[in-house]
């Protein structure tokens, strides 16, 4: 049959793609894959001592070049100065079974090993990337969420402090001056560092506001890790952070009972 | 060509341009330059065999063409991989830094500040320097660095009592590692370039800013 015949010609080539893929889940020397490994360690120990330790981890090295000088010179090579170009295919035997050389069948899985690492390492690094950035962003929202409402509080905890003669509650939250000799109970805006236009990671919301204590809420712009988490602000699932104001105690403490 | 020459060639090339970056430091410089070299042989190599190919090897060279294309890409996306990985360490690092300074800083000047105000002290009436020396004084070495809850063989980040007035207190907290906005700034312990942030403490209250 014609099928019978194109699929034993193509048999050796079907054998080396099997091999290859094969070796392509215990072999561990794809080059950039070892570069990025080795990437990962010093800038790990950057971030902890602030100086690269220069390093050479040779092991690594010496790796990474066995798998570029075997995947893209000795495989290609080997693999393709071995097939047979003959037009009249004379070498094939009766069946459509054309031998290969040893040298063919070591070229062949070199070869498509690496190819098979370029594609899913392609894939498998895009895909993972795309998580990474992900949850990057989520955390870099937190972090700046958490930063502008430890200002806002801290602001808060001195306007408290603060006599009356110079703005500030005299030891109340519910006394703030309004500079006509009344009173009001403290809102965000009367704090210096509350500029909703220049705060990027959120919105504030004061909440349960007393003579000593307030909460500090802040909504990100990025989801949180619970995604049916009911927001103050009406929002579903967003990042929250929380922050109790008792300048007679803590000063300033995190809620994590209320964060998402 | 025989294939052997070939294969010579090759392994010396990528051998060569492997070991021309130096060896202490990055892994990238090496492994893309032997990458590219590869290539190029890998190119050259495809050319001079081409004109002479048949049937099942023109096969294998437009494999060889795929294995050039994937490789590429492949290693441009682990390459933009490690960057981004070094850049989100340091990002972390300056945020831990900004994080840590501002309450250091901030939570000591408002507790006096408290005290200012609100005596709890039997003395009564105090001043702000004779209020944080009561309270922090202790914590204060020879070289002006402020512990505050930190071991003092991982100060990260160094918080140093700059003025210790009667009216005033001001206290500059630096980052050991993180690069700051400008290369230049000359920080308070002698270093250059570093993240730095200060706090002033008066009767009027508390004002914090980012100096670098």
């Amino acid at each position: 049959m014609k099928w019978k015949t194109k699929f034993i010609r193509w048999l050796p080539w079907i054998v080396s793609f099997a091999v290859a893929a094969i070796l392509l889940l215990f072999l561990g020397i794809w080059p950039y894959e070892i570069a990025d490994r080795v990437s990962v360690l010093e800038s790990i120990n950057m971030f902890s001592s602030g100086t690269p330790t220069m390093r050479p981890y040779w092991n690594d090295r010496i790796l990474s070049l066995v798998g570029i000088v075997l995947f893209f010179v000795v495989g290609p090579v080997l693999w393709f100065s071995s097939e047979d170009s003959r037009p009249d295919r004379s070498g094939e035997l009766s069946n459509g079974f054309q031998p290969k050389s040893l040298m063919w069948y070591l070229g062949a899985i070199l070869t498509l090993t690496g190819l098979l690492f370029g594609v899913a390492g392609t894939a498998f690094q895009l895909f993972h990337q795309t998580n990474i950035e992900q949850s990057v962003q989520r955390s870099r929202n937190a972090d700046h969420l958490r930063q502008e409402i430890s200002t806002l509080g801290l602001q808060a905890a001195e306007l408290f402090l603060l006599p009356h003669d110079r703005g500030g509650g005299n030891g109340s939250f519910t006394r703030i001056p309004n500079g006509n000799g009344s009173f009001h109970p403290i809102t965000l805006e009367d704090l210096e560092a509350y500029q909703p236009e220049q705060l990027n990671a959120g919105t504030y919301h004061l909440d349960e506001v007393t003579d000593s204590t307030i909460l500090i809420y802040g909504v990100g712009t990025h989801d949180g890790k619970e995604p049916d988490f009911k927001n103050i602000n009406g929002e579903t699932g967003r990042n929250q952070v929380v922050v109790l104001i008792e300048p007679f105690d803590k000063i300033m403490r995190f809620q994590s009972q209320l964060r998402n | 060509m025989n294939r052997w020459i070939w294969t010579a060639v090759g392994v010396a090339a990528v051998t060569g341009a492997f070991f021309i970056p130096s060896q202490t430091g990055s892994i990238w410089p090496s492994v893309l330059l032997s990458s590219g070299t590869a290539m190029v042989f890998l190119a050259v190599y495809l050319l001079g065999e081409w004109k002479s190919a048949a049937g099942s090897k023109k096969a294998i060279g437009v494999v060889l063409l795929l294995l050039m294309l994937f490789t590429v890409a492949s290693a441009a996306i682990y390459y933009r991989g490690s960057l981004q990985q070094e850049q989100i360490l340091m990002d972390i690092r300056e945020t831990i830094f900004h994080g840590i300074a501002k309450t250091q800083i901030q939570e000591p000047m408002l507790t006096t500040l408290r005290e200012y105000y609100y005596p709890q002290d039997e003395r009564g009436e105090q001043n702000l320097q004779e209020i944080f020396t009561g309270k922090y004084g202790s914590k204060i070495g020879d070289d002006d660095l402020f512990q505050y809850g930190q071991d003092r063989d991982d100060p990260s980040p160094m918080i140093f009592v700059e003025t210790l007035e009667p009216g005033r207190i001001v206290m500059v907290g630096q980052s050991p590692i993180a690069k700051g906005i400008q290369e230049e700034y000359q920080n308070y312990d002698g270093s250059a370039g570093l993240v730095q942030t200060r706090g002033v403490l008066t009767p009027e209250g508390v004002r914090y800013e980012v100096e670098n």
